[in-house]
């Protein structure tokens, strides 16, 4: 994606994001189960991967048990995330979302969240992100829980667009709009 | 400890022939990545203790600041998995391995609650089991001045690949800086069917050199890492050499490049010896055509075979022709399966296609299938895996992720965890 600024707030180079879906304690399924639940909302899928309106989910890899799936996401409007989070809680128990920023992108998103080095907890939109800046190598790991026990509405593409244009309306690269 | 706290904390290390990858699982798509090699530092000299240098071996980042003259170059920077081996008494190169193994640790150890990393680490696919030995020790040295590592495993490069991409039967195709490894797999590699080749992204720096020298740059072609950026911008892969070379003597200017090296007044351009970039891909993939004959006579090292502890690696062989001979070692049956799934992976094969030559240049999974047919072999399916330099360290992480904490290394089987801390 290049930076002609996404008024969407894709990702783009620099900026990874997984999310790892874990079942209720002794229940399992693995990659198929997710893909199950998000086919029944919308998504295409396929052996590895599912996809909606330019959202790719892309499964990477699975506890032995299955009660655990590790995927990637590429999102090209952060509201897929709300998606997402409404096709697989449940059947899942919680999703932990992580989003890696590396060079530029987190040497600015640390300032701007006011993290040196070390780890950090930050509330927006009403959620703990758990912030760990590594200052040597320049990266920069955001993180959260989404669980069944709460509505999340439109929480994840709000937090979405806070990450990747810093505050609501006010961006802290440039480039977005 | 937690099967959860493992999960969160899987660390992967890919010791390639040229670069390092490594970091958590936190990070995403891309590890970070440095060059594998240390530079020792001559301590008695007055400059250190002016300076006050207190380290002994320099890896990571600050390496090209501590670089002296050229002629020093040879014997303290030391490179130590050029060939993917090192000798068992060979102390430099572990010495620097222990260095860049703690210096990858540190550079991401959590704050707070940490009690050490899951470290799932890679190696080539013929490392013996004295590597795998020391390694574990360096880890229990490491861990001496604080816990870093939790609990340590060890993959070989290839068997990475294929987990990375959920491919239980397959070939995989390992080629990086110093070598190529093609290894059948089948659950697991079949160690016996590997075929090594004393070929990779070097030897193709290394024609580079000559065509630059050749082009009137001999002066800047003995920076080897301004030869790879050359070699990454210019290089082409042939889908024939014999119809490149005329098609470039027909269309002179649609072969022509020029390549201005960013941040520097040098521009690269190579003119009427244009048609050569399409060398420098065929090279890494078949290094017998006439044309390389008068680089060898004129003093370009012939890639050689040579053994390394219990492996040949061989020099002059064509890679569809070490594909081939890797699955003519495996049963009958299982042959077709391997052709039928083919993955290339690591830095070398990353040849792209400029827009206007896609009827002569073609990428390294066409080249590749070519090859194949060639020698008969049809319906193969060859793949390059995405960002294929990362496949690797990608797959050290799916692995540490799936193994569950409880799972204890076992010599016999050569997998599970090996209790550090």
């Amino acid at each position: 994606m290049g930076k002609g600024g996404n008024p969407r707030l894709g990702l783009r180079e620099g900026v990874s994001l997984r999310i790892t879906a874990r079942f209720p304690p002794g229940e399992g399924g693995g990659w198929e189960r997710v893909a199950e639940a998000l086919s029944a909302s919308g998504f295409r899928t396929w052996d590895r991967g599912a996809e909606r309106e330019g959202c790719v989910v892309e499964y990477l890899g699975s506890s032995m048990e299955g009660d655990e799936v590790l995927m990637r996401v590429k999102v090209d409007k952060g509201e897929m995330l709300d998606e997402i989070a409404e096709a697989l809680l449940p059947p899942c128990w919680y999703l932990d979302i992580y989003y890696g920023f590396r060079g530029e992108d987190a040497l600015t998103l640390s300032r701007k969240l006011g993290i040196v080095s070390g780890k950090a907890v930050k509330k927006v939109e009403g959620v703990d992100l758990i912030l760990e800046y590594f200052p040597g190598p320049g990266r920069l790991v955001v993180s959260y829980r989404v669980g069944w026990d709460r509505r999340w509405g439109d929480r994840l593409s709000k937090i979405h667009r806070f990450l990747l244009s810093g505050e609501r309306g006010k961006s802290i690269w440039g480039w977005i709009r | 400890m937690s099967e959860e706290y493992k999960r969160e904390h899987v660390f992967g290390l890919d010791y390639g022939t040229s670069d390092f990858k490594y970091g958590p699982i936190t990070l995403g798509e891309e590890p970070e990545v440095v060059e594998n090699r240390g530079f020792f530092i001559d301590r008695s000299s007055l400059m250190a203790r002016i300076m006050n240098v207190d380290r002994e071996v320099i890896v990571g980042r600050d390496v090209p600041l501590y670089l002296e003259a050229r002629s020093s170059l040879s014997e303290r920077l030391i490179y130590p998995m050029r060939n993917g081996l090192i000798e068992k008494d060979d102390e430099k190169a572990w010495r620097v391995v222990k260095e860049l193994t703690r210096y990858a640790l540190q550079s991401f150890t959590p704050e707070g609650e940490f009690q050490g990393y899951y470290a799932v680490a890679s190696f080539s696919i013929i490392a013996p089991r004295y590597m795998y030995e020391r390694f574990f020790q360096i880890l229990r040295e490491i861990n001496e001045e604080r816990i870093y590592v939790r609990s340590a495993t060890i993959i070989p490069q290839p068997f990475a690949v294929a987990i990375a991409h959920k491919t239980p039967t397959c070939v995989v195709v390992e080629s990086g800086h110093g070598n190529t490894q093609v290894c059948p797999i089948s659950m697991y590699p079949i160690r016996d069917a590997v075929v090594a080749l004393n070929r990779g992204g070097g030897a193709a720096n290394t024609l580079m050199a000559e065509i630059l020298k050749d082009a009137g740059y001999g002066d800047l072609a003995k920076e080897e890492s301004f030869v790879r950026r050359v070699k990454e911008r210019v290089g082409l892969l042939p889908r024939d050499l014999d119809e490149a070379i005329e098609y470039s003597r027909r269309n002179p200017d649609k072969v022509r490049v020029r390549f201005k090296v960013p941040g520097t007044r040098v521009e690269v351009d190579l003119g009427r010896m244009s048609w050569a970039r399409f060398l420098v891909g065929e090279y890494v993939f078949d290094p017998r055509h006439e044309v390389f004959q008068s680089y060898f006579a004129r003093g370009m090292p012939r890639p050689s075979d040579v053994k390394m502890g219990d492996t040949y690696f061989y020099g002059m062989m064509d890679m569809a022709e070490a594909i081939v001979n890797a699955v003519e070692k495996c049963s009958l049956e299982l042959q077709p399966h391997l052709y039928s799934k083919i993955l290339l992976s690591g830095g070398n094969f990353g040849w792209s296609v400029p827009e206007g030559l896609e009827e002569v240049a073609v990428r390294s999974d066409t080249k590749i299938k070519l090859m194949m047919a060639e020698k008969g072999v049809e319906n193969v399916d060859v793949r390059i895996t995405e960002q294929p330099q990362y496949s690797v360290w990608r797959g050290c992480i799916v692995y540490g992720y799936a193994v569950p904490v409880d799972y204890e290394w076992s010599w016999e089987r050569m997998e599970g965890w090996v209790r550090i801390a």
